[in-house]
């Protein structure tokens, strides 16, 4: 007896914990195990154990278990206003049963007198079973309200058994129908809250009754935390293809709107949107993350940044910078505060965007970068977005890297123009002292333009002669690597002249192999 | 016999009933509670040579002796005589102490028979034999008044459930402040009959002048889903959605004026065009009851999708045109319920014509639902009026029983059994099908 007091003590005191803390807590599962530990010695000693309900007192045959005054918080007052008389604990109960009937009970309102049996009811309890009441007027009473037809005399009425020929599909016809209508239905339980907002969208299609429609909305709105929640993302980007599509003029549905988008752009949002870009496997929801980012904005960038630190998936990475270059777009001025007071780590983040977004609005800061810092990473972005012109006067900077990154830039879009440039460049005397990357570079980007100069120029530097024998000749394996470039039978014909030379042979036996295949 | 011995026999057959029900297997459990009534049966055994339990009117006998029972247990008590007498099992005769095996068999063999929708006594029996249990006898409740008076209460509370679906349906046209609660206990209400007694709630259907025809046919529509619904196998949580949708799917006609329901002429547009709004005004019906925590989604995309057809055609023009499953069934049943309904500006259907028409028609019904709905209804639908070899004329109120009707008295003389010769229509006889089932179902039928 003292254990079946104990099990309904803890039986109580978990229904309450669990209420307070609207979750399993660690001390709920432990009245929980202990009201377990309760009942199954309960049940050593009487068997199934059957606790009747009355509205102030839960009781064994005659001996009160739990009393309690009728007042709101009270449990037995709770379960007997939903009709449930009786509870009988089977002996093979599990832990795990105790606790789901514990969550059912406590997740009810104690206000509620109704829907804890059709909780019961869908639970199907293996070693729980309830005994409810359940009111169902009896047919007279109808009379008032709806009357069942009549008009025939009851004796005019007997029953016989008849022969009829069933129609009974075959087994196998029934179960493949079973299974297909099973596999239908989980697949349709995953599909609940794209349903939900497909059937919104619908009535709102419909709908012109302003309060109707405000309910309609509403109903939507409270959706939105649960499916944060769940980390619902289709449905998220679901809800916020509706908002965006919503044409309203009413100032009361466009405030709605707003605090729905509020939602759908608050921080716990931008989490989940992150962790979904960086961590789902599915391309679509990936995609679907990154368009709610380009949502949440500016105010989503800083935490979109960090990540990039982080992650180490390189999709995941190429479509942050391309939402972050669509974000900044439109906040130029805040990505420039972020460029100069960012970290080490940061900056060439902040660097690849600006490269990618080729707005000359970054040229004077990142010019400032440049010249007064010398910061290297910043060159090539810098050259990235300088016009013609200005790259031209770069030519001549002090510094051979910056003059390099200046002739790669060229490549794309040089003229005739620059061309004198480049020749007398290439011409003059200094040239042969230069840097061999800066020569390389020279010699690549004149091979680009196919003048009739061009030729002559190569011509000239594979036909010269010079003390320092290693440099000459390693120049002239880049003047002949170049030169295929040009795609002209004159440029073959020049390469093919040195095929004999005793040092340049080989180079160019490979350059012509090359040529051929391709 | 001790009254301990006997409260703990009635506890643990009632508790290992149930599980045999819940599980439908040998499950450990079940031996567990099994090995119990085994001692409890050894140790009575040992002072009596055999064991009895038989039910009179509403009481358990052992050995001839009334079981008086504590309150404690009294709840137990009474699911055991339920349980019996479904089964229709008047008494259980321990010859000799059961092995353990046999206890488990007799079980198992009474609790999946309780979890089908068919109880019967002769097939219990048969499963008995084949299951070798020898010292376990069974049988009939002797009394045929008692037997039938069951069948009579499950009858009567099908009945009551329909005018209480009804009855909630007025309501929530009425009132503003009505609950979905109730909705979902008239649900569970109907799921419960159509579980035990499937037959006669699906008979109720050919009733079709309760109330308005938009509630009538709401209750009807949803009697029918659930027993698809049923019958595919889906759970209860899906089954108490189902029913709801099929209970509201047609509520929003009631915003709609009563002279273009009820127009016997070819519709105007406009009035068309009124006509196809209902699917919303249903769907909002259900999203605005007071108590709903959370949107009844299947629910309302039923309801919202239950005029599209299976080919992706129909109204109303909603952004999605494959309807989901329950839109696909309340589609079926939608129609065979309105094309049996007369109408002023349609002729009524037999059930059997009915039926014809929804095989023929693959573009509006999904063919493998239609192939579940025909294995519900059968050759001769419950409600229908049929002849009888002989002449004689009746309705069919079960798969194989059909209530006899007569100018003024029983027939005394009648046959034991009877053969169908045909279906007929309502107007080739004199009665209303469906005051005889409501006269099935009262207190006054033999």
């Amino acid at each position: 007896m003292k254990d079946l007091d104990f099990f309904v003590t803890n039986f109580i005191k978990s229904i309450k914990n669990h209420k307070l803390y609207q979750k399993v807590s660690e001390t709920t599962k432990e009245f929980i195990g202990k009201c377990y530990l309760n009942l199954k010695k309960a049940q050593e000693e009487l068997g199934p154990v059957v606790l009747l309900i009355n509205e102030d007192k839960i009781m064994n045959n005659s001996n009160v278990l739990h009393s309690d005054p009728k007042r709101l918080t009270s449990v037995p007052l709770f379960l007997y206003r939903n009709g449930i008389r009786s509870l009988t604990f089977l002996e093979g109960i599990s832990e795990e049963e105790l606790e789901a009937l514990v969550t059912i009970i406590a997740s009810r309102e104690y206000s509620s007198q109704v829907g804890l049996l059709e909780d019961l009811w869908e639970s199907k309890f293996p070693h729980i079973i309830y005994h409810a009441v359940e009111k169902t007027k009896k047919l007279h009473e109808y009379e008032d309200d709806i009357k069942p037809p009549a008009g025939i005399n009851s004796q005019d009425v007997t029953i016989l058994p008849v022969k009829v020929k069933k129609r009974n599909p075959s087994q196998k016809n029934k179960q493949e129908i079973g299974l297909k209508y099973e596999q239908k239905i989980s697949i349709d339980r995953e599909r609940a809250s794209f349903l939900l907002i497909e059937s919104i969208k619908d009535l709102l299609s419909y709908e012109i009754n302003h309060r109707k429609r405000k309910s309609i909305y509403l109903i939507l709105k409270d959706s939105i935390p649960k499916f944060l929640q769940t980390g619902n993302l289709s449905a998220l980007y679901q809800t916020k293809k509706l908002i965006e599509n919503q044409k309203e003029n009413k100032r009361e549905f466009i405030e709605i709107l707003n605090e729905m988008k509020e939602i759908l752009t608050s921080k716990a949002a931008l989490q989940l949107y992150i962790h979904a870009l960086t961590s789902s496997n599915s391309n679509r929801i990936k995609r679907e993350a990154a368009d709610l980012l380009e949502y949440v904005g500016i105010s989503g960038a800083d935490e979109m940044i960090n990540e990039l630190e982080i992650t180490s998936d390189f999709i995941a990475k190429d479509l942050i910078i391309s939402l972050l270059k669509n974000i900044f777009a439109e906040h130029k001025e805040e990505l420039e505060v972020r460029l100069v007071n960012s970290t080490e780590k940061t900056f060439s983040v902040l660097l690849l965007i600006i490269k990618r977004l080729k707005d000359p609005y970054f040229l004077p800061c990142l010019k400032d970068l440049f010249e007064k810092k010398n910061l290297p990473q910043v060159k090539e972005v810098l050259f990235s977005l300088l016009s013609r012109k200005d790259i031209i006067s770069y030519l001549n900077h002090p510094d051979p890297t910056v003059r390099i990154i200046v002739l790669e830039k060229l490549k794309a879009i040089w003229t005739p123009e620059e061309f004198e440039i480049v020749r007398n460049r290439i011409m003059s005397k200094s040239f042969w002292r230069l840097d061999k990357d800066e020569i390389k570079a020279l010699l690549q980007l004149l091979s680009t333009l196919k003048t009739d100069d061009t030729i002559k120029i190569f011509s000239t530097i594979l036909r010269k002669t010079h003390f320092f024998k290693d440099k000459i000749y390693d120049i002239k394996r880049m003047a002949l690597q170049a030169l295929p470039n040009i795609k002209d039978e004159k440029a073959v014909e020049l390469i093919s002249r040195y095929r004999n030379s005793r040092i340049l042979k080989e180079t160019v036996a490979e350059i012509l192999k090359k040529y051929e295949t391709n | 016999m001790k009254q301990t011995d006997i409260r703990n026999l009635i506890l643990y057959f009632s508790s290992s009933i149930h599980i045999a029900r819940v599980f439908q297997t040998k499950s450990q459990t079940l031996y567990q509670h099994a090995k119990k009534m085994h001692q409890f049966l050894s140790d009575i055994l040992k002072e009596l040579k055999q064991i009895e339990l038989s039910i009179s009117d509403n009481h358990l006998f052992f050995n001839d002796e009334r079981a008086s029972v504590e309150m404690g247990i009294m709840g137990r008590y009474r699911s055991l005589i339920h349980d019996l007498k479904t089964l229709s099992i008047g008494s259980i005769l321990f010859v000799k102490l059961p092995e353990l095996e046999e206890i488990v068999s007799f079980l198992c063999c009474l609790g999946m028979n309780l979890a089908s929708s068919k109880h019967s006594f002769d097939e219990i029996s048969e499963s008995l034999k084949k299951e070798g249990v020898k010292s376990i006898k069974i049988t009939l409740i002797e009394d045929s008044n008692q037997r039938d008076g069951i069948l009579r209460s499950i009858r009567k509370e099908a009945l009551s459930s329909l005018l209480d679906s009804i009855s909630y349906l007025k309501k929530v046209t009425i009132e503003e402040e009505t609950n979905i609660f109730e909705a979902r206990q008239i649900v569970r209400k109907f799921t419960e009959l159509l579980f035990k007694e499937r037959s006669y709630l699906i008979a109720l259907t050919i009733i079709k002048d309760i109330g308005s025809y938009t509630f009538n046919h709401s209750a009807n529509v949803c009697i029918l889903s659930i027993a698809m619904g049923i019958e595919l196998g889906l759970s209860r949580k899906d089954l108490l959605e189902l029913g709801i949708a099929a209970l509201f799917h047609d509520l929003g006609k009631i915003d709609i004026p009563g002279d273009i329901l009820n127009k016997p002429d070819t519709l105007t547009n406009i009035e068309y065009e009124k006509i196809k709004q209902h699917p919303y005004l249903s769907a909002e019906r259900i999203i605005f009851l007071k108590g709903v925590e959370e949107v009844p989604v299947f629910a309302l995309r039923g309801i919202l999708e239950h005029h599209i057809d299976y080919s992706g055609t129909g109204y109303p023009d909603i952004s999605t045109r494959n309807p989901t499953l329950f839109a696909r069934i309340i589609r079926i049943v939608d129609s065979y319920d309105a094309m049996t309904t007369p109408r002023i500006y349609q002729n009524v259907r037999s059930p059997f014509e009915a039926l014809k028409y929804i095989i023929k028609s693959n573009e509006i019904y999904d063919p493998s639902l239609v192939k579940v709905f025909l294995d519900i209804m059968g050759i001769y639908p419950p409600g229908t009026i049929v002849l009888l070899k002989g002449g004689m004329k009746g309705v069919m109120i079960s798969e194989n029983e059909v209530a006899v009707v007569e100018k003024g008295k029983i027939s005394k003389s009648a046959p034991k059994e009877m053969t169908i010769t045909k279906a007929l229509s309502p107007n080739e006889v004199d009665f209303d099908a469906a005051a005889i089932l409501t006269a099935v179902a009262s207190d006054k039928n033999p």
